[in-house]
């Protein structure tokens, strides 16, 4: 394989296949995923909705619900295969060790329940703290997530919350029990723009503070540009790029990087046209023989490949810390 | 909260005289007399006419009403035209077998119309799930009259002698006569005590009348059933949907990634939210319970509200048809807004700042 070595991996993702056996036939939404997070390290996944992005983030939790299934694939945490673990190990692991936010903060918070003793939960579940106890450290925990008044914020439904408070919470509670990595799905995309870099900058308090790994789910590569560290680009259920974040921008390689790069509309940049990438993302179900992004790929055209279409491309090294799934780079590809 | 309380209680006060005006004027829309009614047809011009004289029959419609109004308002339900007694004597020994009846079958319904709900809910599509929504569909389309009539041959003719086999009809067997609880303990007799006694299993329960009490559950094992079926049969549906909706949830997603056990995630976090809609059918079922107490009563042979109701409407009793539906009514009324307040303690949002 051809990922780059990442010294001190907290999580390794290798050869992930998630299918969804639905009556259309089988979805394959994540199909041959391999990642690798590094103790401390912010990774972004990105890509378009329907990529699979949330679907890998939810296997590692092991959260597939029917007709969904984890079919091939190792997920290694600290070197130990979560898809070997009982579901009660398994429980031990999420919320405590693996914690994870979501992109609708409110919703994602029980209606009928405080905030603070969602928070305090956490502890009842994973410290078997009584719940006296519990609520006072989820008071602790709102303050450290730089909510005022976190006594009162406490007692408050999540319907008494704003969006972006709302997400202080569920960060509150995914690091509740001080989680080696936190998964962070779309943690920003339903949130006001200036509450968006309130939340971003936490997060990367919360690296530096208190060194826990992160991934960054989003379809946002501003976002990305923001906080990542390294960043993989997933497209139809398979990582087709991967790069330091800095090397990612300045030199994109893949023609769906590129596109996505190119459709960013810049502040203060007055273009008539954004660039945009023509056809649509391919139906999972029935995905194309070769080259999944062939049938949209302009670049493929220009240098005149016919391989694209024929042999599904491998992950290949460019670079150190860069590759890329793209014939276009292949040595004596036609 | 007793702010929220007086306003619900005074936004019910038009719907008590809409009802009033209402069954007022359909007891009087009933064809017939009520003087032949209640006298037998042969009785005569003259005796007629001083019977309407006497229960002011002959006033003009609304000055009855008038006089109606009043009345309740005093506490005087008037005085049954065929019994002969005041309407309140009549409520006061016959009310609580219908409370009882009902607060059975509603117990019966909830809790066993809950848990096969949250099971077919959680199973959704299994073998279970395929089943419950099957009897619940039969249940629900069963008329209340021909369930009753079955568990009578199935449980008093086809199982006698067996131990299984269940008393018909009535509220006790035969012989036996309760001791009321004020007499046993020296209280006297009035409206409230005499009120209180007629609820027969709470009644042997406090005298500890063991003999009486088992006669009485007995008794109401089958009429609870064949009431509770229907209501049994929503409420697992509307249970079942519920939960159905709420585990596509997004909290019920955080409930799962924090670690919690799939028992909590169902009962504690998705419940209480799948409950909501839920409590509201309950509330509503009652009055279907009261609707079904009617039919209930009348196969199986007990002198409750339902019974008394529907004898008062074939003999043109207007007093007691008039006082009866007012009472149930009110009861309808009292019980959706002990829903209501169930609700705000349920549900966050709905709670008055």
């Amino acid at each position: 394989m051809t990922t780059t070595a990442i010294n001190d991996p907290v999580l390794e993702i290798r050869g992930l296949e998630t299918h969804f056996f639905t009556r259309d036939g089988v979805v394959k939404a994540v199909d041959g995923v391999n990642l690798t997070v590094g103790k401390g390290e912010i990774l972004g996944l990105v890509g378009e909705s329907g990529c699979g992005k949330s679907v890998t983030s939810m296997s590692v939790l092991r959260l597939i619900q029917n007709p969904g299934e984890i079919v091939e694939g190792t997920i290694l945490f600290h070197g130990e295969d979560l898809l070997g673990l009982s579901e009660k190990e398994m429980r031990s692991i999420r919320g405590d060790r693996i914690s994870m936010i979501f992109q609708q903060p409110v919703g994602s918070l029980n209606p009928v329940f405080t905030a603070g003793s969602q928070i305090a939960e956490v502890y009842e579940i994973h410290e078997s703290l009584k719940k006296k106890a519990g609520n006072a450290k989820a008071v602790e925990m709102l303050e450290k997530v730089g909510i005022p008044d976190p006594e009162r914020r406490a007692k408050a439904y999540p319907h008494e919350l704003s969006g972006g408070m709302a997400q202080r919470v569920m960060i509150a509670m995914a690091l509740a029990a001080g989680p080696e990595l936190l998964i962070a799905d779309e943690p920003t995309t339903a949130l006001d723009v200036t509450i968006q870099a309130q939340i971003i900058d936490l997060m990367r308090e919360i690296r530096n503070d208190l060194g826990t790994s992160i991934i960054v789910i989003t379809h946002d590569l501003g976002i990305v540009a923001e906080i990542a560290d390294r960043v993989s680009v997933m497209y139809a259920g398979e990582i087709v790029e991967e790069a330091v974040t800095e090397t990612l921008f300045a030199h994109p390689k893949h023609p769906y990087t590129r596109g996505l790069i190119g459709s960013i509309p810049l502040a203060g940049d007055r273009r008539e046209w954004l660039e945009v990438i023509p056809g649509r993302v391919p139906n999972l179900i029935d995905l194309p023989g070769g080259c999944r992004f062939a049938p949209r790929c302009k670049a493929r055209e220009e240098a005149g490949l016919k391989i694209c279409t024929e042999q599904r491309p491998e992950l290949i090294n460019i670079d150190d810390a860069h590759t890329v799934r793209c014939f276009l780079y292949q040595e004596g590809a036609k | 909260m007793a702010r929220f309380l007086l306003r619900r209680f005074i936004s019910s006060i038009p719907v008590i005289i809409g009802i009033l005006a209402l069954v007022f004027a359909l007891a009087r829309m009933i064809p017939g007399d009520p003087c032949r009614a209640a006298l037998g047809e042969r009785a005569t011009d003259e005796i007629c006419d001083a019977y309407n004289e006497r229960y002011g029959l002959n006033e003009p419609i609304l000055v009855q009403f008038g006089i109606y109004i009043k009345d309740v308002a005093t506490g005087d339900l008037g005085e049954s035209f065929r019994f002969g007694v005041p309407v309140t004597q009549l409520l006061i020994e016959r009310l609580p077998t219908t409370i009882e009846l009902a607060g059975a079958a509603l117990m019966i319904a909830v809790i066993v119309g809950v848990p096969l709900g949250i099971i077919s809910g959680y199973r959704h599509n299994s073998k279970t799930d395929v089943a419950t929504m099957i009897g619940a569909n039969i249940g629900v389309a069963m008329p209340v009259f021909w369930l009753g009539l079955m568990l009578q041959y199935i449980f008093a003719v086809f199982l006698r002698d067996t131990p299984l086999a269940l008393p018909p009809s009535g509220k006790l067997d035969a012989g036996l006569i309760p001791v009321p609880f004020y007499e046993a303990w020296g209280l006297p007799m009035n409206g409230l005590t005499e009120f209180l006694s007629e609820f027969t299993i709470m009644n042997a329960l406090v005298t500890f009348q063991s003999e009486i009490l088992s006669s009485a559950v007995l008794h109401l094992i089958l009429p609870a059933v064949a009431l509770a079926t229907i209501p049994m049969a929503i409420i697992a549906r509307m249970t079942r949907s519920s939960l159905l909706d709420v585990l596509g949830l997004d909290y019920v997603r955080t409930a799962r990634a924090k670690g919690l056990r799939e028992r909590s995630v169902i009962l504690k976090h998705a419940l209480r939210n799948a409950m909501l809609p839920v409590v509201t059918i309950i509330g509503l079922s009652f009055g279907l319970l009261l609707g079904g107490a009617i039919l209930t009563e009348t196969i199986f042979n007990l002198a409750g509200v339902g019974k008394t109701l529907f004898d008062a409407i074939t003999s043109r009793d207007y007093t007691v048809v008039q006082g009866f539906t007012l009472v149930v009514a009110i009861s309808f009324v009292i019980v959706n807004l002990v829903v209501d307040l169930l609700y705000t303690y349920l549900d966050p949002r709905v709670r008055v700042s």
